[in-house]
């Protein structure tokens, strides 16, 4: 039997606004196989963004488990979570969050410059990884001259390069026009594979056919 | 390798934020421009001027009329070395090497209190730093006739090796610089050599000559910058100098202590009192737009960090990478500064040669504004390693 990838056992997430308690999560359970494409769909406030941080160690849960190979990574202090997020999570942002005095592929490089990678190795890895999003000749430009869905090529790209086992991916395809939308999930679910898990947060009801399994959440529960 | 990789990146694409990168860099610029001309003001009134604020000069008004070993001069260097206000007495010898050539004592310590020939008076090579190091004049000839070293006439310049031989051994000297002929001003029109002090006593042992004393410089304790010590130190060595010449009976063979010193200490007084305020303004300005930096480019790479936390940038990541920025702007102004001032001193002067930046100066320059630095990287340090990389990711779902 294949073990999950990652797993959340009976999260709450509570914000504090104020005297007023919000619960972003309640009693949350979800797990992540290997080679699988998750989505969590839900309304604006739903909870999916913050399902998304507390996989990728960004958050702690106010109550709850997330077991990543075994080890609950709620407990880990600052240190080990950094490390997590280098060498297992890849991030894609809804707003693509790219640098922008940085090239194309210097942005894909940067999650590898703090590791004890050859230079030469890590700029293989990007150009491999440029030609797979389609971005070859695109490789000396600066964000500001990529269109959005190139940079968000771009962002899928870096959050690959350090061959993460846990894609997370905040509305990928929010800012993009549908046709470029498609390609990206495309592009995802093509990447979905080797061992790695994808969870894609999203509103967008059209991208559910990409996906392996959807996840509903509403008011900070998974209704199906 | 992955520290030092984060380091030298960020330190490259600093400059690619053009607007940003400009701004500062011209602060910066215009900042060490003010430190380096203080810099260079109070290393230049340390050494320069040291002599004419805390030094008393005596020397001589003919040459070969004091040798070494008059008791009366040696008596009045005891005295001035025994009083408590006196910090050194400099004693500057030479001797003549046959006809035409005298050498001349350099004290490579205290290369500011000769007043025949200091760093400033290089034209071409450098200063003595060390033994077996000579100086000659700009385009002077030794004639060689009447020395032991038979019939001669050549024309050193800094590379050759000068050889002085003796009956029983010789002394090899380097010549490492020429003088500027500004100094040369010789009625016997000899050609004048300068060596270093283990030079000069291994020339006396191996030549065996008369040697005279060309100068006797005592130097009144005290820091120049922090206090008037030195000044009410040389008011009071003054006084008993000129008693103990009189009681020696020095005069005429040597120049009286001099007179008249009041006004120039009151004036220096407030030059430095001046200069000081002056320093102390431009450190202040320093501080303040090292703050201001640092709390802008805590705002400006807000966003930037949390990208990189979430990629996996651990906090000495970050740092280094903070770090490299304001190395790098501070550094191309700092160099930007330097050449600024260096182009102001040659317009001044008119000369190249007299108006270099010394070493000392660079370095203690450049220590400041490293050390203005410190106020940037410490509040962008502490405010952006405190970002939570949810800050960015927040306006979604």
């Amino acid at each position: 039997m294949v073990e999950p990838l990652i797993e959340a056992k009976n999260i709450t997430k509570i914000y504090k606004r104020g005297s007023e308690t919000v619960y972003a999560l309640r009693n949350v359970n979800l797990q992540v196989m290997p080679n699988e494409l998750v989505m969590i769909m839900g309304p604006f406030g739903s909870g999916k963004s913050t399902m998304l941080h507390l996989l990728g160690g960004l958050d702690t849960p106010t109550e709850g488990e997330i077991v990543f190979q075994g080890e609950d990574i709620t407990k880990w202090d600052e240190k080990r979570t950094t490390e997590y997020r280098r060498l297992h999570v890849g991030y894609i942002f809804q707003s693509w969050e790219l640098i922008n005095n940085l090239t194309a592929i210097e942005n894909i490089e940067v999650p590898l410059y703090p590791t004890k990678l050859p230079t030469d190795e890590i700029r293989a890895r990007a150009m491999r990884l440029l030609r797979q999003v389609d971005l070859y000749e695109r490789e000396r430009h600066f964000p500001t001259q990529l269109s959005g869905g190139e940079q968000q090529r771009v962002g899928i790209a870096r959050a690959l390069i350090t061959e993460p086992n846990l894609l997370l991916a905040d509305e990928p395809t929010g800012n993009l026009d549908s046709e470029t939308g498609d390609i990206i999930m495309r592009m995802l679910k093509k990447l979905t594979r080797g061992g790695t898990g994808t969870v894609v947060a999203t509103h967008d009801e059209s991208l559910r056919r990409y996906a392996d399994r959807v996840v509903r959440f509403l008011d900070g529960e998974i209704i199906v | 390798m992955g520290n030092l990789r984060v380091f030298l990146k960020a330190a490259r694409f600093t400059f690619r934020n053009r607007k940003r990168t400009i701004a500062f860099i011209a602060l910066f610029t215009i900042l060490s421009a003010y430190v380096i001309f203080f810099s260079n003001t109070f290393t230049e009134y340390y050494r320069t001027d040291l002599l004419r604020n805390k030094g008393i000069i005596t020397n001589q008004i003919a040459y070969n009329t004091v040798d070494q070993t008059n008791d009366t001069v040696q008596e009045f260097i005891a005295r001035a070395n025994g009083y408590e206000q006196t910090e050194s007495v400099i004693v500057h010898r030479y001797f003549d090497f046959g006809a035409s050539i005298r050498i001349f004592e350099l004290d490579e310590k205290n290369p500011w209190a000769f007043t025949l020939i200091t760093p400033r008076s290089i034209a071409t090579g450098r200063f003595v730093s060390g033994s077996g190091e000579a100086l000659v004049l700009t385009g002077s000839t030794l004639n060689l006739e009447s020395t032991l070293l038979g019939n001669a006439t050549i024309d050193p310049s800094p590379g050759d090796k000068l050889t002085l031989q003796g009956n029983s051994s010789s002394v090899v000297v380097k010549i490492v610089g020429e003088i500027t002929k500004d100094v040369y001003n010789d009625p016997e029109n000899k050609a004048w050599i300068f060596v270093d002090s283990a030079s000069f006593d291994a020339m006396l042992v191996a030549l065996q000559p008369t040697t005279y004393i060309y100068e006797i410089t005592v130097l009144a304790k005290g820091n120049l910058l922090l206090s008037e010590e030195p000044y009410n130190n040389k008011r009071f060595l003054v006084e008993q100098l000129k008693n103990d010449y009189f009681d020696l009976g020095l005069s005429p063979s040597f120049l009286t202590v001099p007179n008249g010193i009041e006004q120039n200490i009151d004036t220096r007084i407030e030059e430095r009192n001046s200069d000081l305020l002056n320093f102390s303004f431009g450190i202040l300005a320093g501080i303040l737009l090292s703050l201001l930096y640092g709390i802008l480019l805590s705002r400006f790479r807000k966003t930037e960090i949390a990208v990189l936390k979430t990629v996996g940038y651990d906090s000495w990541n970050i740092r280094l990478s903070l770090l490299a920025e304001i190395l790098s702007i501070s550094f191309v102004g700092y160099l930007i500064g330097v050449f600024a001032i260096q182009s102001y001193l040659v317009y001044q002067a008119a000369s190249l040669i007299s108006s270099i930046l010394s070493f000392d100066v660079i370095l203690l320059s450049f220590s400041i504004v490293v050390l203005f630095d410190l106020p940037s990287v410490l509040i962008s340090s502490y405010s952006l390693v405190k970002v939570r990389p949810l800050d960015v990711l927040r306006d979604t779902g």
